[in-house]
């Protein structure tokens, strides 16, 4: 009998966009390790990490980091429904609702940290 | 194009070999399991609609197998339990007639259970009769949990 | 009726619980941590809340350690993906080292600043 490779899935786009998804652990799991040698070295006085914020490298990884973030929410957003509809009220949100609801709410705790817990000043328009 | 199932060995031409998926609809013991059975002259287990209504969805299942053909952590692992089996047992579970869903939840998340699933969700998506293997899989581990956190903590009195 | 709950079942079950906490926390906190920190250039925490540190550290404390369960747990299923669930022991006993690693470092440098 003959054994069938077991990574046809590789070259489907839709398997391709899950395996990506499972990927952003390692850039969360980065991001998670960069930060605490950045605290941990500016706790004892050096600014090596913090010195390289600007570079182009720098802010490519930074963006990386955050794409692959953002990735992670989402695709989280589009799962949670499938387990437990979203609802307000007694109306059922459509997958594509419930995702805008939960972008709506990871908006409003990213203006809640950044203001809150780092300080920065977010423009009121005036 | 037409071939074969993927994720099963294949005998020839278009024909696999499907010994494993069978072993593990059996292995999730996928009857109605009681304390202490009834006589028979003392009836039926009378079930009501809402009750039927539970499990419902997950006895859809025609064993098509198109679920695990479409499961990457199946293809990688060929012990995993897999989508059909694991919706199988859960249907036992939310059967208002049986009593054994604890010791059928350990079958069902033991060696490579449902704690493997990584809902990707294309069980789901393939499935014909839309019995939501997915869904099975991930409530099965929210019981699993449940019935866990329970038990540390009756230990911890 | 046997009331038994594997060893196994019950190590899993609860990684995956806090798998799934740390997953929510991730979604909803990580993005904006990353803009904050990394391309605002403003990894110290200067709002309200720091005039708490206990509060902020906490704070800090459980997101990281929360996306960093997360994402271990996840690296582990990616490798039974590649073929290494042959050697669940194994695998499962590496990503739990480390991810006990990353705990006690974090621990560390949240008890000194």
């Amino acid at each position: 009998m003959k054994e069938p490779s077991s990574y046809w899935w590789l070259r489907r786009r839709k398997y391709i966009a899950i395996f990506l998804r499972e990927l952003s652990s390692v850039f969360i799991l980065s991001y998670v390790l960069l930060y605490l040698l950045i605290l941990a070295q500016l706790e004892s006085g050096g600014r090596g990490l913090v010195s390289q914020f600007a570079t182009v490298p720098f802010v490519g990884l930074s963006i990386t980091l955050l794409t692959f973030s953002l990735y992670h929410s989402v695709t989280w957003f589009l799962l949670l429904p499938r387990i437990q509809p979203m609802k307000i009220g007694k109306v059922v949100l459509s997958g594509k609702l419930a995702l805008i609801a939960n972008l709506g709410g990871l908006v409003v705790a990213s203006l809640l940290i950044a203001s809150l817990v780092y300080g920065v000043q977010i423009p009121s328009g005036r | 194009m037409i071939e074969p199932l993927h994720n099963f060995p294949v005998q020839k031409d278009l024909v696999v070999d499907i010994g494993g998926f069978m072993e593990k609809l059996v292995r999730v013991e996928p009857w109605i399991i009681r304390e202490r059975e009834r006589a028979l002259e003392e009836g039926e287990y009378p079930q009501k609609p809402e009750e039927l209504e539970k499990y419902d969805q997950f006895s859809a299942c025609i064993n098509c197998m198109l679920c695990y053909a479409a499961c990457p952590v199946f293809a990688a692992d060929k012990e995993f339990i897999g989508p059909a089996a694991a919706a199988l047992g859960f249907r036992y579970n939310l059967d208002s007639r049986d009593e054994g869903a604890n010791e059928r939840l350990d079958l069902l998340t033991g060696g490579a259970g449902a704690f493997d699933c990584t809902f990707v969700g294309e069980c789901s998506i393939v499935c014909p009769k839309n019995v939501d293997p997915a869904l099975a899989l991930q409530r099965i581990k929210i019981d699993a949990a449940v019935t866990s956190l329970k038990s540390i903590m009756r230990r911890g009195k | 009726m046997k009331e038994t709950k594997s060893k196994q079942t019950l190590f899993e079950a609860i990684d995956w619980g806090i798998f799934s906490i740390g997953g929510i926390i991730a979604a909803f906190l990580l993005p904006a941590n990353i803009i904050v920190t990394l391309l605002l250039q403003q990894p110290i925490p200067n709002g309200p809340l720091a005039s708490l540190p206990a509060l902020s550290k906490l704070y800090l404390f459980l997101l990281l350690v929360g996306a960093a369960w997360h994402a271990m747990h996840r690296i582990r299923f990616v490798l039974y993906g590649f073929g290494l669930s042959r050697y669940r022991r194994g695998v499962t006993a590496a990503t739990m080292v480390a991810l006990a690693l990353i705990i006690l470092f974090a621990l560390e440098v949240f008890s000194s600043l």
